[in-house]
């Protein structure tokens, strides 16, 4: 009975964030559809886009190598299918690490395990819930796909694409699971999971990058997306692979929770250490040294992404010195060809990572007043202000050793391959990348001060709904003003079009102004904890 | 002078009155004991106090500042122990004394080496390696290192072994010996015996008693105990002052407010052979506010009393 409990208790904090990557899965799929047929009515430009996307390897990096894309079908899947797997995978990665290890870091797992259970059967509730919320997802994007797109798809086949989209999100549940019984915090379960993800797309990047490499695609979740073709030349088994592996992971992880103490990982961290006071100078400094972690992650993880975007760009600006390439980039509003015009469509990824990158240190500072860390703090002669400020000027540097970290390993790469964008403009590209991340972070801050117990979530679904808006965006007509909600929507892609910098001076500008208001709130209110 | 006055003070989450009407003042070089079952508002006078909430309605000063808006001028005299250590889990012990130093402003190395030792710190480990003791010992030495005017210490030994508590003990009276005033929220009724010459009494929100031990074991009823070798027990009941009567093989047990000659008299025109009288505990007094009888066999409530008790003036 008392596993039921916690089943439900599992379900109860992740199907709504399921419900709504289910719905983003529908909406944005079914756009697509109908946005391939007003976009592009004339066969004859369907055969030139197909021609120009499936030549170059630099979208091909970016998205996954195409088929068919003169069909509808061909640039639906081309279109959605790594874009959604990878969004409801980083929602089930979170999700997994949330239940698996953030319930245990917090303690209040002991009180359940004080009960009549095994911690292996209270493990396998909380799977049990979680698989219970991704199933939530399985079908109601499925249905959604089907009622949405049946009339141009097929029924078989759009199902198909939704089990596929779905595969990699079990996967990474499964991964979550596991990371948190290696990891002893939430933090560091969720860093390593993106970590293996991050490595699932430089081995499919790497995959795709020539015919002779294609047989690597086998190695993971999202190579095995790739094969299954949903829409185009299905195969179930690649898909079928996936869920199997999201079994066998979460049988792993329970298998391994009885190896650990509660509240510790089976990665064995120091519990001893030298102590090092050098920053410890007040609260900034303690800032600078609890982000030490995000930083050094996000810096790796853009710094590669730099390295492997500038690595593939020359071949991609050649393939892309096809004239009808500007169909394709125009979703972007790229007029530019060559390696200028695709590093401008990578540093769009890297502006959405910096905004993601934000919303972490958003929702890091309410993990301070939650833990009651933050009361030891104002116990001592701090105020409230400084306090948020130390934050603020902290996750600033964080993005911007990031954005740098983009701008650097572009810049490598470029010394060993010819890329032929300088150093300024990519320089540039990392600086424009910047105020939507800065605006968020602002956006966070305020909500930080109004609604404390919501200000990670909602800074995080603003990240996403923008996004949302994005792709939608890019595939039918959208009234501006609804674009224009979106944060993404106010950045050039830089270095291929000039940086807009009146609206970057007005996001930092919004930013700065919705930050000072976050900490005039939090000034007044009372401090909530737990 | 006062060290903490509270007027008037109330805190209201939505519907829920956390706290209504604190009148407080704490002396400054006195240890003041904060007492009151669990959920009655100490956690949120120290709050309060801390500046950490807003007050729904009256003011609390602290060290001549307003709790809220002087928060850190008033800081810097202050330290504070909360009830469950709440520490940065990557830091290692030393790494959490140097911090909470630097950012207090103001330490006693000395001190510190010394409180280090003698609360048998590891300061080498990392706070997630720490036990709850060992973690509300690393909280308890960043706070007395300070040497603050004011210490504020929410319930600061739970988890502490019997050892421990009394080096906590000898550190509190070193402070107050220094001149150090300490605001000591507290379930444990010894710890409050040993330290505190004042204290408060807190349930459901309001002050029901302050004054110092001595006088408000004088203003409670005594337990009173009268053997009657055979002889008949008396009704005691309709004796004035009389409360909480039982009887048990020959043996009658109550507790006597106000005068007790009407008892005495009773008690020896029946022949009582052997009368005990003794002073309520701590413990006694306690839960009588707490809303319990002071000894199972009683069977009567002392509810209606407590309720009906004033916060009596603090001096």
């Amino acid at each position: 009975m008392t596993t039921r409990v916690l089943t439900r208790f599992a379900v109860s904090r992740s199907w709504r964030g399921a419900l709504a990557v289910a719905a983003s899965n529908v909406l944005v799929t079914v756009t697509a559809v109908l946005g391939y047929t007003a976009a592009y009515p004339d066969p004859a430009d369907r055969v030139t886009l197909a021609e120009s996307i499936g030549s170059n390897p630099g979208l091909v990096a970016l998205f996954g190598e195409p088929v068919a894309l003169e069909t509808q079908a061909g640039f639906t899947e081309w279109r959605v299918s790594l874009v959604l797997a990878l969004v409801a995978a980083v929602w089930a990665l979170f999700a997994a690490t949330r239940l698996m290890r953030g319930e245990e870091e917090s303690g209040r797992a002991d009180v359940v395990l004080a009960g009549p259970v095994t911690r292996t059967s209270a493990a396998a509730a909380t799977v049990r819930g979680l698989a219970l919320s991704l199933a939530l997802l399985v079908v109601v994007t499925v249905v959604g796909f089907v009622a949405g797109t049946a009339a141009d798809l097929g029924a078989a086949r759009a199902a198909g694409l939704g089990l596929a989209v779905c595969s990699l999100a079990a996967v990474m549940a499964g991964v979550g699971a596991l990371t948190s019984q290696l990891a002893d915090t939430r933090r560091r379960a969720l860093a390593i999971g993106a970590a293996v993800l991050g490595a699932f797309y430089v081995v499919r990047v790497v995959a795709d990058s020539r015919p002779s490499l294609n047989g690597l695609r086998w190695a993971t979740p999202l190579g095995w997306l790739e094969l299954s073709r949903p829409l185009t030349e299905p195969d179930p088994w690649p898909v079928l692979l996936g869920y199997v592996l999201a079994v066998v992971l979460a049988v792993v992880a329970l298998g391994l929770v009885s190896r650990r103490d509660v509240g510790a990982g089976l990665l064995v961290s120091q519990d001893s250490a030298r102590a090092r006071v050098a920053v410890l100078r007040g609260p900034a400094g303690l800032a600078v040294r609890l982000a030490r972690g995000s930083a050094l992650g996000w810096a790796l993880g853009l710094g590669s992404f730099g390295l492997l975007i500038g690595l593939v760009a020359r071949t991609a600006a050649e393939a892309m010195a096809d004239a009808a390439d500007q169909d394709a980039l125009s979703g972007f509003g790229i007029t530019e060809t060559g390696t200028t015009a695709y590093v401008g469509v990578s540093f769009v990824l890297v502006t959405l990572a910096l905004a993601v990158a934000a919303a972490g240190q958003v929702s890091a500072a309410r993990d301070e007043e939650e833990s009651g860390r933050l009361d030891t703090l104002l116990a001592a002669p701090v105020s409230r202000w400084s306090w948020l400020g130390g934050r603020v000027v902290v996750a600033t540097g964080v993005l911007a050793a990031a954005a740098a970290a983009a701008v650097g390993g572009a810049w490598l790469a470029g010394r060993v391959s010819d890329l032929g964008v300088s150093a300024v403009d990519l320089a540039t590209a990392g600086v424009n990348a910047l105020p939507a991340a800065l605006f968020v972070l602002g956006l966070g801050m305020l909500l930080l001060g109004v609604v404390p117990r919501l200000a990670g979530p909602l800074t995080y679904s603003v990240v996403a709904g923008s996004f949302l808006l994005e792709i939608v965006g890019s595939a039918v007509e959208l009234p501006e003003w609804l674009l224009s909600l979106s944060v993404l929507h106010h950045v050039q892609p830089a270095p291929a079009v000039d940086p807009d910098w009146t609206a970057a001076a007005v996001l930092v500008g919004l930013g700065v102004a919705l930050a000072l208001a976050g900490g005039a709130a939090l000034r007044v209110r009372d401090l909530q904890t737990g | 002078m006062a060290v903490i006055t509270t007027e008037s003070l109330t805190k209201r989450f939505g519907d829920f009155t956390a706290l209504s009407g604190l009148d407080l003042e704490v002396d400054e070089g006195e240890v003041f004991g904060y007492l009151g079952p669990n959920g009655s508002g100490k956690t949120t006078t120290i709050r309060l106090l801390l500046g950490l909430l807003r007050p729904t309605s009256g003011r609390a000063t602290v060290l001549g500042g307003d709790a809220h808006r002087d928060t850190v001028a008033i800081h810097r005299r202050l330290a504070y122990v909360p009830g469950e250590a709440r520490l940065w889990p990557s830091l290692t012990g030393e790494e959490t004394l140097h911090l909470l130093a630097r950012v207090h402003g103001q330490v006693d190395t000395a001190y510190r080496d010394e409180l280090v030792d003698r609360f048998e710190l590891d300061p080498g480990k990392r706070v997630r390696a720490y036990s709850t003791g060992n973690r509300q010992k690393l909280a308890l030495v960043a706070a007395l290192m300070t040497r603050a005017d004011l210490l504020v210490l929410d319930e600061p030994t739970a988890g502490l072994d019997p050892l421990m508590e009394q080096v906590f003990r000898a550190c509190v009276r070193e402070a107050q010996e220094r001149g150090q005033s300490v605001f000591l929220s507290s379930h444990v009724l010894a710890e409050v015996e040993a330290l505190c010459g004042r204290v408060a009494i807190l349930r459901a929100g309001h002050l029901v008693e302050v004054g110092s031990l001595d006088s408000m074991r004088l203003r409670h009823a005594l337990s009173v105990e009268a053997s009657f070798d055979g002889s008949p027990v008396p009704d005691l009941r309709a004796v004035p002052g009389v409360s909480g009567v039982g009887v048990e093989d020959g043996v009658v047990r109550c507790r006597v407010d106000g005068p007790v000659g009407p008892l005495l008299t009773a008690l020896a025109s029946a022949g009582a052979t052997r009368v005990i009288s003794r002073e309520p505990s701590l413990e006694e007094l306690f839960l009588t506010y707490y809303g319990q009888s002071t000894s199972p066999r009683d069977g009567e409530s002392s509810d209606a009393r407590a309720t009906g008790a004033h916060a009596r003036g603090g001096r």
